[in-house]
Order: structure tokens, then C-alpha cells, then sequence
């Protein structure tokens, strides 16, 4: 318990709360103690009891003065009212490690976004439609119509680069209807990988645009507010990169998040064994690759010569000097 | 709590015979922490007087199960928490807003610049902002906030999915920015 990792304004209201006190109001032990006598009162003499108690007498009288065939009554169980407890036990002894998020919990909001993504896109071809009945029927002014190539614009690029619009299908619907001025066009980045080793460096590369603040959320805890921010990913793990950017004419609003998430995978570990043999009458030497967790790899023996092999190799040498191994991933 | 480990012995081992006398000391120690507990859980002091009682009647029950090892005062906390708990559960007609892509969420920025503004306010503003939240903001903020649960934990005491709860985290927040910075600009 309490592992989970706090944001600033979270962890603030935390300490604030937990400072709270209240002052002591001997008035509420009065009434508690009253509940108290009723509770603890034994179930005998609640009148639910005698009530039901009386209920049965009657009813096994009935039974039995109606029905002669009847061997048994039926017989009634009547428990006194209870309080639910919750059980508490199992918790106490419970430890939540925090994690950064499970594959399941990625692909609910995944789910989540992708439904969302959807209605957006269903809103939008709805609105398509009543543009080209519109365009049909009015005349629309020079202004209007800038308004609508941005928008366009704004579509085509989310469908291209595959990123899910978050927000942008309310305010995209208000623009048609409303035809307010757009002051942002687009939230839109690239990244120059979506796979990469613990310590990378990832280069962010914001779509430019005038009049409006940028600020990353890289998903660890870290944030930048550069328009194209290199951030260092110190632990393994999947993260979704998210951008947002504020118009400075009108504080509105625009996110974006990698649809595909960015997989930081934890760095190998690099070893090899090697063999002195001799086959033939020629001597070789066997190279046995002992890292693990690689995808690629890149042998340099020293002598001009490089291999990408993964797995054994041999060396028709006599003498190896020196050896190094560098893997990518 | 500043009492000695032998005297809150004393006082458990009377609250396990269900003496009144040490039900009460226990009520009058814990009485100051543990009712602003019911604050974040309510939207009026009354209401949360009310859920402290049934929260103390709980504790007193179930405190033959409490061994001496462990921290008295998160016992109880736990107890009144899940008092808080049942109570939402029997007054849940509140749908929990399921819509993540209707937050239009600025609040990153927030976190930044207004940080240090937020530290100004009292925390009498902060209980009020976080009275008004609906019951099923409060809930899940205090749960995950407050008490540490996960969101794993929190769907399945307030039987709802994950995605729901982080969006109502997400939005139990906002509401409160927005009510804290109303607030601030009152000052």
C-alpha cells in the first residue's frame, strides 16, 4: 500500500489532507454511545425478534390446524439483523509493488482510445456530409473556407501518421458548427524509434506552428516543454509519449499520444567463451556468444574482419588478440 | 496517537472485554485523525459524523481480530475506510463516466506553474473542493490518493473496470484544479 507514484498536484493535496485534524465534539461520543447500547442490546429483546418469534408461533399453528397431513412445519430460521464487516485481514498483509503498467491495463485504455478514435472519426464524416450539402446550398465566404482547408488538414494528418486524437473530436465538431477560427492546427510528432535500449537518448520532433506552447509528457514522470525535446529513457518499460499543445491567442488545447507504444527494453548482457580447437591439422578457434536478450549483433575480431552472426563462430587464426563485442539491443 | 505501547494495550484488551470506558478512550484518541478521513468520504460534516460512528461500532466488533503487532491507528483507518466504502456501495446510483476522450485535460500544465499557488490554500478549501466532488470522485481520488490502492484494487472494491478508474481519477482531479484555482482567485 501507498506505492502509488504521486503527481505534484496529488502528492500536495495528500500532505495537506493528512494534516488535517478535527477538534474533539464530546456531543458525538454521546450519540455513538447510544448506537452502541442498541447494538450491543442481545438480539432476544429486539423487537424484530419478538415480532418474528410471535409470527412463527402463529403461522405453525395455522400450518398445523389447516393442513392435518402435514407431518413437520416448515421451520423458520430467523437470524438477527447484522452488520456487514468487510474483511480487512487479507489486505493488511498485502504489499502493492508499483509498477508502470501492465500489458492488460495498456490495452484497456488502448481499447478505450481506439472506441473513442472511432466516434471521432463517425462524428467527422457526419459533419463531411453536411459540409458538402452546405456547400451545395450557400454561398460560403473567403473566411469560411480557410477554416475548412485547416480542417481537412488537421484530418488527413491523423490518419496518416496513425497518432489517436484524444480531444480533438468535440473541438473539431464545434469548429464546423460553430465556425470559430481554428488557433490550433495540428498536435502532431514523430520520434525517431519506436524500440530502443535502456539509456537511450529519443529525439522528439514536434509538427512547427505558430503561436503555441508544447508541452511532452514522456510517461515517466519526466516532461519538456521544447518543441523538439531529446529525452533519456533510464528503465525498461513501454511508454506512451504524449504531446500537448496550447494555443497562446486562446488556451485551447490539443493531445496527442504515440498509438504504438515506445518499447525501452532492458540493456543485454554481453559475453562470449571462446575455444582453442584443431581440425585437420589446422587450428581454429571457436567463438560461443553468451549474451542474452540481444536482437543484433556485430563481431569485430580484431583484424579488419566483422561478423553478424549470433550464434558460434570460428576463427581459422592462430592467435586472437583481442576481442569485442557491442550489441544494439 | 502519542501514547505508550503498554497503555494502548491496556485500552485494546478493554475494548476487546467491550468495556465502554476504554471504547471511548479509543473513540476520543482517534477522533481528530480519523474524522477528517470521513470529510474526504462525505459532502457534509454530518454525513461524515455519521460514517465515523458506524466506522467506531465496526472497530469495536471486529477488534478482537486486531493483533498488537501491527500499527493501531492504520487498523482503524482501514475500517473506517471500507465503512466509506460500503457506504458509497449502498448509495451507488451514480454512473461512473466510462468517456476518456472527452477530457480535455490541460492539467500537465497546471502541475507545473501552479504548484507553488496551490500551496497557498488553506486546507479547509481543499476539504471543501474535495466535499464537492461527486461520490464517485471522491471515492476513487481518495482511494488511490489517499490510501494507496491501485487502480486494480480500486475497480474491484467499487466493482467498476480499470479504464474507468483512471478516468475518474483523471477527472476527480480536474474538477478539483478548477474548483482550487476558482479559489485561489477569490483570495
Amino acid at each position: 500500500m501507498k506505492n502509488n507514484q504521486l503527481d505534484n498536484f496529488e502528492s500536495l493535496i495528500k500532505s495537506s489532507l493528512e494534516k488535517q485534524r478535527a477538534v474533539y465534539d464530546s456531543s458525538d461520543w454521546d450519540k455513538l454511545n447510544k448506537k452502541l447500547d442498541q447494538v450491543n442490546k442481545p438480539f432476544y429483546s429486539s423487537p424484530w425478534f419478538i415480532a418474528a418469534s410471535v409470527a412463527a408461533v402463529l403461522g405453525t399453528v395455522y400450518l398445523l390446524s389447516t393442513f392435518n397431513t402435514l407431518t413437520e412445519p416448515t421451520p423458520l430460521v430467523i437470524t438477527p439483523q447484522e452488520y456487514e464487516i468487510p474483511e480487512i485481514g487479507e489486505k493488511e498483509k498485502e504489499e502493492v509493488v508499483a509498477i508502470p503498467l501492465t500489458e492488460e491495463e495498456h490495452n484497456e485504455i488502448k481499447e478505450v482510445f481506439i472506441n473513442a478514435e472511432k466516434e471521432i472519426n463517425n462524428k467527422k464524416e457526419t459533419n463531411r456530409k453536411e459540409e458538402i450539402k452546405k456547400s451545395f446550398s450557400e454561398t460560403i465566404a473567403s473566411d469560411n473556407k480557410e477554416v475548412k482547408s485547416r480542417n481537412s488538414e488537421d484530418t488527413t494528418i491523423s490518419e496518416e501518421n496513425g497518432f489517436t486524437p484524444l480531444d480533438d473530436g468535440m473541438s473539431a465538431e464545434e469548429n464546423f458548427v460553430t465556425e470559430e477560427v481554428v488557433t490550433i492546427q495540428k498536435a502532431s510528432f514523430h520520434m525517431n524509434t519506436i524500440e530502443c535500449c535502456e539509456g537511450a537518448t529519443i529525439d522528439f520532433v514536434a509538427e512547427r506552428q505558430s503561436s503555441v506552447d508544447y508541452l511532452w509528457s514522456f510517461d515517466d514522470g519526466n516532461y519538456s516543454k521544447n518543441e523538439n525535446p531529446s529525452h533519456l529513457f533510464t528503465n525498461p518499460g513501454s511508454y506512451k509519449v504524449s504531446l500537448i499543445v496550447r494555443s497562446k491567442i486562446d488556451n485551447s488545447v490539443m493531445t496527442r499520444s504515440n498509438d504504438q507504444l515506445l518499447i525501452v527494453h532492458a540493456k543485454p548482457n554481453v559475453d562470449f567463451e571462446w575455444e582453442m580447437n584443431e581440425g585437420n591439422g589446422i587450428p581454429y578457434t571457436s567463438l560461443i556468444n553468451l549474451a542474452d536478450k540481444g536482437t543484433s549483433w556485430s563481431w569485430n575480431f580484431g583484424d579488419g574482419s566483422i561478423s553478424n552472426e549470433k550464434t558460434q563462430i570460428t576463427l581459422i587464426e592462430t592467435k586472437v588478440s583481442t576481442c569485442y563485442i557491442n550489441s544494439n539491443k | 496517537m502519542k501514547l505508550e505501547q503498554s497503555e494502548l494495550e491496556k485500552i485494546v484488551d478493554g475494548c476487546k472485554a467491550k468495556n465502554r470506558f476504554y471504547q471511548q478512550k479509543i473513540y476520543e484518541l482517534l477522533y481528530d485523525k480519523m474524522l477528517p478521513v470521513c470529510y474526504r468520504y462525505s459532502r457534509s460534516t454530518d454525513e461524515a459524523k455519521d460514517m465515523l460512528q458506524d466506522g467506531f461500532i465496526k472497530v469495536f466488533e471486529k477488534i478482537e481480530q486486531y493483533n498488537t503487532g501491527g500499527s493501531f491507528e492504520g487498523w482503524v483507518r482501514r475500517i473506517i475506510v471500507n465503512t466509506a466504502i460500503d457506504a458509497y456501495r449502498k448509495n451507488k446510483k451514480e454512473v461512473f463516466i466510462d468517456d476518456e476522450s472527452r477530457i480535455k485535460d490541460d492539467s500537465d500544465w497546471q502541475d507545473i506553474e501552479n504548484e507553488a499557488e496551490y500551496a497557498e490554500l488553506s486546507i479547509n478549501d481543499i476539504v471543501e473542493a474535495m466535499q464537492s466532488l461527486s461520490p464517485a470522485y471522491q471515492a476513487v481520488f481518495n482511494l488511490y490518493v489517499m490510501e494507496g490502492y491501485t487502480h486494480q484494487e480500486i475497480a474491484d472494491e467499487l466493482e467498476i473496470n480499470i479504464g474507468t478508474s483512471k478516468s475518474n481519477l483523471a477527472k476527480a482531479k480536474a474538477n478539483m484544479k478548477t474548483m482550487l484555482t476558482d479559489k485561489l482567485n477569490r483570495l
